[in-house]
């Protein structure tokens, strides 16, 4: 949610190409020369390449750039000979040369073996397995909440523009969106961990709690339920803007007008008519809205202590755990990737306009 | 279709979803509550494994599994960290201090079953001397064998090339089983971290799982008697709130050191309230200091690095440690868990520490001033003092850890106090390792440091010898810690390596300390004590190492605490909680319920009026 | 490129301050119109009060608050005192008032905000507008890197270079920099297309307008009341990057701003406490200033966005 630039209400800053809703519309006009959807794809799935590459490659050079001994950080507060250091930068593979380890590098990520962490002293690979699913989890279902809240909400705020309900939930939506996220955690886990004790303070899972699968989802859903509903409640306003305005976008057109003519009631119209449109150049917006959900999941992780990506990414920063933090940012950034280039492919059915032009 | 339909179904699913929520919150701690007959002691962590093979772990988590898992010949005690019979009931060390021989104990079996004799251990030390990676790895001690030998198995010889007592009854050397051991290729890499591990102590390594836990398993037949756990689990825990609302809440028994950065004081206090939980503020083996860069050199002389002259005057550097009120370092920054430190050896170990007899720097900062103003340190206009003869002004670069904010508040104590000094201090957060590799190059003029110190203070002393001095300048050669180098301390140093008598070997080394506290090139600051706590309704009878004031987590040598723990008899049984958390629940899904009625109700009218 | 004729410059010289005075005119009437259509909304002017308020505070930091009371050595308090008389918010964990630490780090995180904001506007306006106007290769290699920047997940980029760059407030700022500008450049680069189709820019390149001139005199008057808005709206993202990096732990500790008070707070043990004075005065701080900002940054993008004027 730190991006506000992506997900405010409406805000300026804006992604390719659908920008805020009704954005399209203004991009079109000055004019994307297209010749069918082959052409459009290769455009775009290129500047996805591009980026791809780029991250890539910068990924290598910027975590190299990091200060210190990784050996330092191994054998933190005890002393160590020269040949013990010798012998860990062979182990570690720091005494190859740096193409070499360039190399290496790019044919390894390239091969999904993305080396071993210096903290773990396990391959990459398993551990981004091993905390994937708590990632998804948490941000999933998060994600998922968010939007139908958003979306829902932002659907009744809109058709009832300048009603107290719109005026009130725009209000509370604003409200918590301005909370920052890593706070609001912390508050809610003094109030419902701290004080009433009803929820645990973090983590995922008690050690305690039976191995068989039901007590298990119960114990994950008991600790879900706070990150969840920290998540949820800083980043649902975006969403709540953004169907909001689309609404607003279509509430003028003439099939409405002809739809209430032929006798539909208010609820009626809303239902079939104005929300199946405003939501379709919605729907990618939310593909569009990954940073920020990646953005969302590392803070909200770090407060709830979530073994998910996020939180590793961070614990890694302070190791420094150089080869995690290679492997986490170029997973991070090109799945940020990716989601914008499926955006853009959506488009093209979603939009008749790109297609026009 | 007519509004209330709508406001039904709204209704419905918010209901379900406050249900759910609230059935969540209540069936949570039930399953939690439920019981078996294994008795584990559970322990806090955020530590990762490194590796559990003994010889090459480096991280504290592994050090603490290796200590329970497996055994050394002599055991350091738990009254003050004197050695102790371990596998081994006895041994002597000949004339010239080469060979010691060792009784290895009889009917000791490995945790597979297998008995355990010499043949193990000259195994595990032929592995130092022979296996080329784990003799690297250990280089410092196994350059120093000669040869490990079981003439039977009861009898275990060890032949130095150098005396060197006190490394061989301290380094912990984890004998391993050989009929194990051989069958793997490389018993350097990580065939030894095959689980379930088969060791000689009190528990064994069974289950591992990254990030969830490190399951333990009691070794019934323990030559010592079986513990009084049948399980000790390490239960990870990322954030130390979190540990301790699990203490809180019974999950865990004991958080301690496991969660590196350890408890705070106001997480302490909060314990404290607790009717189940004793905490424990225990002397610690850590130092925190200042490295004054007084001048770094190599071996050879050749001066590097851009340490401000000034330092290079001890009288500097003493008026400076004048003005350092350690005092209220402790009370504040550590909320009196501490002591005020003097040199290298913490407190802890008190046979080497050297309390200063009186000779003690006293918090003055008017006598500092005077200092400086006798040795012709002026201050100027702005009163910043200059070199004398006008000169440089006295603005020195204080390099700190960014990721302490404890540090941080001792920068903002020693910066304000310095200040009065007529100093100029420019305090800077850096990371570590960028603070590391300044340091190792020379280019600082204060820098935080900070080491935990062993039962054996062999290692730290000997960081401040000639010996280890860069040969380079490039920073590349890290086992100086500052450049110090002082041939009275040296001669005393390698005296204090081959004496056998442990009076007559503390002289030594609290000569040396104090050497080093005349000298101060680096200030010791505090000694910061261990705190920790645990559950008292499930835990008892832990032994602290040492006796007086010391600490259940983070022993040496061999874990006390964990062996002798045995279940408290007086656990409650945790019915009546559940009660509080059924009403809690329920009042929440009413409100909840209710709250949403009344939204939707107004909603309704507000919808209609329109 | 520019072709200059002596007749059409000796006109534009010769008119150019009677145009200039035209011009200023026109801003001036331009800016009435876009201050009364922000006044007539209520949460924009809210917002408003709502900024002078914590700006007037923040400034006056120093003479309602004395710097000494931040001074660790002269702190009176004991540790983590809940609110009293002597301390109406309570003391941190070495006996420092709350209520001081959080009058002062107002101080820093808005300077922080607001110079990461105008360090990104300029950056994005200076490649939006040139990159739009010149376009090109250079236009190209402008919106690849743009866009590069857009997708990459912000705070994972911030916690990379901050990590690499080391911590202090000018590394913060760099950072939060580097990971806003790219929005700005994208909606300037597209007002600036906008701005160029129409007429009076093809006319005054007919006319022999260098590049400088369009883009300043023509392009960068057009695009800046939407920078402006797109300003009022980086400035809130800015101030929650800075506090989540800070407490995160990625911000320079001995700075006072509330990012790191809130570190201070939670490596102190704060919850585990139940010190709930030492958490709410500096979050609810920074979410007052966020909020203030986005509701003046709504307002501002109602009144020069004409498809959302309707909106209230």
């Amino acid at each position: 949610m730190i991006d506000g630039s992506t997900t405010a209400g409406g805000s300026s800053a804006e992604d390719p190409p659908a920008g805020r809703p009704g954005g399209p519309r203004r991009g079109s006009r000055h004019g994307r020369v297209s010749s069918g959807f082959g052409w459009y794809l290769f455009k775009h799935a290129g500047g996805a390449a591009v980026s791809l590459l780029l991250v890539l490659f910068s990924s290598f050079f910027i975590f190299r750039l990091i200060a210190g001994d990784p050996i330092d950080q191994l054998t933190k507060e005890r002393p160590v000979s020269p040949e013990q250091r010798e012998a860990m930068r062979a182990e570690l593979g720091l005494d190859r040369p740096m193409w070499q380890q360039f190399w290496d590098y790019i044919a390894g990520t390239l091969t999904l073996d993305l080396g071993e962490s210096f903290q773990y002293r396990r391959p990459i690979f398993d551990l981004i397995v091993e905390r994937l699913p708590a990632t998804l989890l948490l941000s999933g279902t998060g994600m998922v909440l968010a939007v139908a809240l958003g979306f829902w909400i932002g659907t009744r705020s809109g058709w009832k523009q300048g009603s107290r309900f719109d005026k009130g939930q725009v209000a509370t939506g604003l409200l918590l969106y301005s909370a920052p996220t890593f706070w609001l955690g912390m508050i809610v886990i003094l109030v419902f961990a701290r004080f009433l004790g009803i929820f645990p303070v973090n983590g995922m899972r008690s050690p305690s709690t039976p191995p068989d699968f039901w007590s298990q989802a119960v114990d994950i859903g008991h600790h879900l339920v706070l990150p969840v509903l920290t998540y949820t409640a800083v980043v649902y306003a975006g969403y709540l803007m953004i169907m909001r305005s689309s609404i607003l976008d279509e509430i003028g057109s003439d099939y409405l007008t002809t739809a209430r003519a032929k006798g539909l009631r208010d609820d009626e119209v809303r239902r079939r008519h104005a929300v199946p449109n405003a939501l379709l150049p919605t729907v990618t917006l939310v593909f569009l809205a990954l940073g920020s959900v990646v953005n969302g999941s590392i803070v909200t992780e770090a407060v709830f202590s979530w073994p998910g990506l996020g939180s590793l990414f961070v614990q890694s920063i302070f190791y420094p755990d150089r080869p995690v933090l290679q492997a986490l940012f170029v997973l991070f950034s090109s799945s940020t990737i990716l989601a914008v280039l499926c955006a853009e492919i959506l488009y093209w059915f979603i939009d008749p306009r790109i297609r026009r032009s | 279709m007519n509004p209330h339909a709508l406001t039904r179904r709204c209704l419905s699913a918010a209901a379900a979803l406050t249900l759910s929520a609230g059935a969540l919150a209540v069936a949570a701690p039930g399953a939690a509550a439920q019981e078996n007959d294994v008795d584990t002691l559970m322990i806090a962590t955020n530590q990762e494994v490194d590796t559990f093979n003994p010889f090459k772990r480096r991280f504290t988590i592994t050090y603490e599994t290796s200590m329970m898992t497996y055994e050394t010949l002599v055991r350091i005690g738990a009254d003050g960290y004197e050695p102790v019979p371990g596998l081994a009931t006895e041994w002597t060390e000949s004339e010239d201090g080469l060979t010691w021989t060792f009784t290895i104990r009889e009917g000791s079996t490995w945790s597979d079953g297998e008995p355990l004799t010499a043949q193990d251990a000259a195994y595990t030390y032929n592995l130092l001397i022979e296996n080329q990676a784990i003799h690297d790895w250990n280089i410092d001690f196994a350059a120093n064998l000669v040869s490990a030998e079981a003439p039977d198995d009861t009898t275990f010889v060890l032949t130095l090339a150098e005396p060197a007592p006190a490394e061989v009854l301290y380094r912990e050397v984890y004998i391993v089983p050989e009929h194990v051991w051989s069958t793997y290729p490389d018993p350097s890499a990580d065939d030894a971290n095959r689980l379930p591990l088969v060791g000689s102590g009190p528990f064994q390594v069974t289950e591992y799982e990254t990030d969830e836990f490190i399951r333990l398993e009691a070794n019934e037949d323990y030559w010592d008697g079986a513990p009084g756990f049948d399980e000790v689990v390490y239960d990870y825990y990322v954030e130390t709130d979190a540990a301790v609302a699990a203490l809180e809440a019974g999950e865990v028994d004991i958080v301690g050191s496991g969660m590196q950065g350890g408890l705070n004081p106001a997480q302490i206090g909060a314990l404290e309230s607790q009717g189940h939980v004793t905490t424990n503020d225990a002397q610690g083996r850590r130092y925190v200091s200042l490295t004054l860069n007084h001048g770094t050199v190599t071996q050879d002389g050749t001066e590097f690095g851009d340490g401000h002259p000034a330092l290079k005057d001890p009288v500097v550097r003493t008026a400076m440690h004048t003005a350092i009120d350690k005092q209220a370092l402790v009370d504040t920054v550590l909320d009196g868990s501490g002591t005020p430190a003097t040199s290298l050896i913490p407190s802890i170990f008190e046979q080497w520490h050297w309390d200063g007899g009186g000779e003690l720097v006293e918090f003055d900062i008017d006598a500092a001033n005077r200092m400086l103003d006798d040795a012709g340190y002026a201050r100027g206009d702005d009163g910043i003092r200059t070199m004398p003869g006008g000169g440089e002004p006295l603005r020195f670069r204080f390099y700190h850890h960014a990721d302490n904010t404890a540090y941080a508040t001792v920068v903002e104590f020693v910066t304000e106090w310095w200040a009065e000094l007529g100093l100029d201090i420019e305090a800077e957060a850096i990371e570590q390792g960028t603070l590391n590799d300044l340091a190792y190059l020379g280019e600082f003029d204060i820098a935080f440091s900070g080491w935990g110190v062993g039962p054996n203070p062999t290692e730290q002393l000997g960081m401040h010898t000639c010996a280890v001095l860069p040969t380079l300048t490039d920073g590349s050669e890290r086992s100086s810690e500052n450049s110090y180098c002082n041939p009275e301390y040296d001669a005393l140093h390698e005296q204090q390596k081959v004496e056998s008598d442990p009076a007559a070997r503390a002289e030594l080394v609290k000569r040396q300390q104090q050497l080093l506290y005349e000298d101060a090139p680096v200030i010791w600051l505090y000694y910061q004590n261990v705190l920790e706590a645990y559950n008292h309704d499930t835990v008892t009878d832990m032994r602290t190492q040492p006796a007086e004031g010391g600490m259940i987590t983070g022993q040496q040598g061999f874990t006390w605490s964990y062996y002798t723990a045995r279940p408290s008899n007086t656990e409650e049984d945790g019915g009546a909680p559940v009660w509080v958390w059924v009403a809690v629940a329920a009042a929440v899904v009413v409100a909840a319920a209710g709250a949403i009625v009344f939204a939707m109700r107004r909603k309704q009218t507000a919808d209609e009026r329109e | 490129m520019t072709s200059t004729t002596a007749s059409p410059r000796a006109l534009h010289l010769s008119s150019k301050r009677a145009r200039r005075k035209l011009a200023r005119a026109r801003r001036r009437r331009s800016f009435a119109r876009s201050w009364t259509a922000y006044r007539s909304q209520r949460t924009g002017m809210v917002g408003l009060v709502l900024l002078g308020a914590i700006v007037v505070l923040a400034i006056g930091a120093p003479i309602l608050i004395d710097e000494s009371q931040l001074s660790v050595t002269q702190a009176t308090g004991g540790r983590m005192e809940p609110p009293s008389a002597a301390y109406p918010l309570g003391t941190d964990e070495t006996g420092r008032s709350i209520l001081a630490l959080t009058l002062w780090g107002s101080r820093l995180s808005l300077l922080i905000g607001l110079t990461a904001t105008v360090v990104a506007i300029l950056i994005g306006t200076a490649i939006g507008v040139t990159s739009g106007h010149i376009g090109g290769w250079y236009g190209w290699i402008a919106l690849r890197i743009s866009d590069w920047f857009m997708v990459l997940p912000s705070l994972v980029v911030a916690i990379a270079l901050l990590a690499v760059l080391g911590r202090s407030m000018a590394t913060t700022i760099t950072v939060i920099a580097l990971v806003s500008w790219s929005g700005t450049t994208r909606l300037v680069r597209a007002q600036t297309l906008t701005v160029q189709a129409r007429p009076y820019l093809e006319r005054a390149r007919a006319l022999g307008a260098g590049h400088w001139h369009q883009m300043t005199k023509h392009i960068l008057p057009n695009v800046l009341p939407l920078v402006l808005a797109s300003a009022t709206l980086l400035v809130p993202s800015a101030i929650l990057m800075e506090s989540s990096l800070a407490w995160l732990g990625l911000g320079d500790p001995s700075v006072v701003s509330w990012g790191s008070i809130l570190n201070r707070a939670s490596d102190n043990g704060a919850v585990s406490a139940h010190a709930w004075w030492y958490l709410l005065p500096p979050g609810l701080a920074i979410l007052i200033v966020v909020l203030a900002f986005m509701m003046c940054g709504r307002a501002l993008e109602a009144v020069f966005n004409p498809r959302l004027r309707g909106e209230r």
